[in-house]
């Protein structure tokens, strides 16, 4: 097993060295600079020591890519802003600078973007004809799509929450306060039966859908005021069960950051990610690169995505 | 009436709106596509995944007539999830043989590429179903297409209602695009073969996990849509064991021990279908597919190796895709 400072240094250095020009990352090595991955790595340099030019490139990219309308798109190429991306990228923000115009635009879209489910026409009829069942998911419940005039999805609005959030207390006023309940309520309607969340629904055509580590993990960082809940609780005792199977580095990473704000023992996952940094590199991947520096700092005490963690 | 009902009168409903679209040629751009008069199918038996697959791959890439020899070959299998106890992704012996066999023939290069459909962590999915070893055995690289570079397309036929659509670039730095579905039924579509497959190559990181901007779309129209775009150059479809019932993921395996061969994904997609014993005819996406992209009468479909008969293998299909049957 690698030693954790070594390790550490090993994953810095990927990160640094495979900064793009514009002060952005893609996805993978030698790739379109995105602001995913650009979003995780400078929350995971934001306390690197010697960094802090890398940390600053990567900071300007992100302010030189915000769009008019307060949010990021997905890449250098599409320049359309991106529900999903936006609140990610709004935190990443919002812990390495605090509170300012940007994060200020970036909320107001990310609000905009909060809506109820679409409904087919087509849908409608049927139910109205009693043809089919209605859906399996409150409907009433809004949240975040991946795409704007699409379903909302558990993940998209994990993210929302995570940004919303974190805002500071003098930003928290009724409208973001009951857009938050409203998604909240929205994640814990889509939880499936076992406990943890899929993807999307927790039935399609009548069968049970199975939890993922990856999304219950961000359903829990999500929700991570309510621990003491029995749908956290029930979704905790899932992830811990999952995750020790877990071939995943990037579920690995999520389950780590939950399991630590959850305070739960999460060190054998430290070991699961060496071996598949040992099998994989992490697939060259700059996002798992990064959240795996994010999941050393969270055992040095300090977990991102942990509410309160960072002064924002 | 139940939800299968619904769901048989909702596909019938979605026939005719695709039919009546199908009609007006102003759907497809005229001259961007030449049908074939004819295809060839080749169907070779395999009768396990341990087998000699090499050998059958060898012989179906040579008897289509398929040039390698100093291409860069993109393969895109379906990996999707992985349950221990189904039969959910391409078999990843098939796709370690394919590579295998492309370098054999002289390929330049071959890359795996594959955006799965609703998982993002597509690296547990490369360890969890096995094909990570086989791209470290071949030396091959894996591309995750959900996360790749993004290019702007124009749709070359109009059945979704929108102009263009992000695909992921490593589609358009290879010269042969294979499609490597595992022979499915589908709750949505019938079945899931070749062109359906095609949706791995739009990107997650635009569209999201699951690619639900395709559904909002229409499923048929987007599968009509992506393949007039991009077609495939080849299509090796894994129908050792199939999966029957309720597919994608949560259906039975269902023992075929053939895999299919074509440089036309229509004329290898209907073939799979007879060879499960449902009626391309009814499959809405194949139907429409059939009057400009390629094949799907049995007439202009010059069936290579095993007649269809000798290996036809009913699936089945829930109750709202009963209608697909023969």
């Amino acid at each position: 097993m690698i030693k954790g400072w070594l390790l550490k240094e090993r994953l810095l250095r990927f990160l640094c060295e495979h900064q793009n020009p514009d002060g952005g990352w893609g996805y993978f090595p030698r790739k379109q600079s995105a602001l995913e991955p650009t979003a995780y790595a400078a929350m995971a340099l934001q306390q690197a020591f010697g960094r802090e030019i890398v940390f600053q490139k990567a900071l300007d990219f992100i302010r030189a890519n915000q769009t008019a309308d307060g949010g990021w798109p997905i890449n250098t190429t599409d320049r359309a802003t991106a529900v999903w991306v936006s609140p990610l990228v709004g935190l990443a923000v919002l812990t390495s600078s605090g509170w300012g115009s940007s994060c200020q635009n970036a909320v107001a879209f990310v609000l905009k973007g909060f809506g109820k489910m679409p409904q087919n026409w087509l849908l409608h009829l049927s139910e109205w004809l009693g043809y089919r069942n209605g859906p399996n998911v409150n409907t009433n419940l809004g949240g975040w799509a991946w795409n704007p005039g699409t379903a909302t999805w558990v993940e998209p609005t994990c993210y929302a929450l995570l940004f919303l959030k974190r805002l500071p207390d003098k930003m928290q006023g009724e409208k973001v306060s009951g857009t938050i309940r409203e998604a909240e309520a929205m994640v814990y309607d889509r939880m499936c039966n076992s406990g943890g969340w899929n993807y999307g629904n927790a039935r399609v055509l009548g069968e049970e859908l199975r939890p993922y580590p990856l999304t219950t993990s961000l359903a829990l960082i999500a929700l991570q005021e309510y621990p003491s809940r029995m749908e956290n609780q029930k979704s905790l005792a899932y992830l811990k069960q999952a995750i020790a199977m877990e071939k995943s580095a990037l579920s690995l990473c999520f389950g780590a950051l939950g399991l630590d704000i959850y305070l739960q023992e999460w060190q054998n996952i430290l070991k699961q990610l060496d071996d598949l940094y040992h099998e994989t590199q992490f697939m060259q991947s700059i996002k798992t690169t990064a959240l795996a520096l994010l999941v050393l700092q969270a055992r040095e005490g300090r977990n991102i995505l942990r509410h309160g963690s960072v002064e924002t | 009436m139940r939800r299968r009902d619904f769901l048989k009168a909702a596909t019938l409903l979605g026939m005719t709106s695709l039919a009546t679209r199908c009609g007006r040629e102003s759907r497809w751009k005229t001259g961007a596509f030449r049908k074939p008069k004819a295809s060839q199918v080749a169907i070779l038996k395999a009768a396990s995944y341990e087998k000699n697959l090499v050998g059958v791959i060898l012989e179906g890439i040579k008897t289509c007539g398929l040039p390698v020899s100093g291409r860069k070959v993109l393969l895109k299998p379906n990996l999707v999830e992985y349950e221990t106890d189904k039969v959910i992704n391409t078999h990843p012996a098939v796709v370690g043989a394919a590579i295998d066999a492309f370098l054999r023939l002289g390929a330049r290069e071959v890359r795996v590429g594959e955006g799965p459909g609703h998982r993002r962590d597509t690296d547990g999915l490369l360890v969890a179903s096995g094909l990570l070893p086989y791209l470290k055995e071949t030396g091959s690289s894996f591309v995750d297409l959900n996360l790749d570079d993004i290019k702007r397309v124009t749709l070359l036929s109009d059945f979704m209602g929108i102009d263009a659509l992000y695909i992921a670039e490593s589609v358009f730095s290879a010269d042969l695009l294979v499609s490597m579905p595992k022979i499915k039924t589908h709750h949505w579509a019938g079945m899931t073969l070749s062109m359906k497959n095609m949706f791995g190559i739009v990107p997650g990181v635009k569209y999201g996990w699951p690619k639900n901007f395709l559904h909002w779309h229409g499923i048929h129209e987007s599968i009509v849509d992506i393949n007039s775009t991009i077609r495939p150059h080849f299509v090796i479809a894994d129908g050792i064991i199939g999966m029957e019932g309720n597919g994608p993921i949560q259906g039975q395996p269902k023992p075929c021990g053939v895999l299919v061969f074509g440089n036309d994904p229509v004329a290898v997609d209907s073939t799979c279908a007879r060879i499960a014993g449902l009626n391309p005819e009814k499959i809405d996406y194949l139907r429409v597919a059939g009057e400009f992209l390629g094949n799907f009468e049995e007439k202009r479909i010059e069936q290579i190796g095993e007649a269809i008969s000798s290996v036809q293998t009913r699936f089945d299909v829930i109750e709202g895709f009963k209608h697909l049957r023969s």
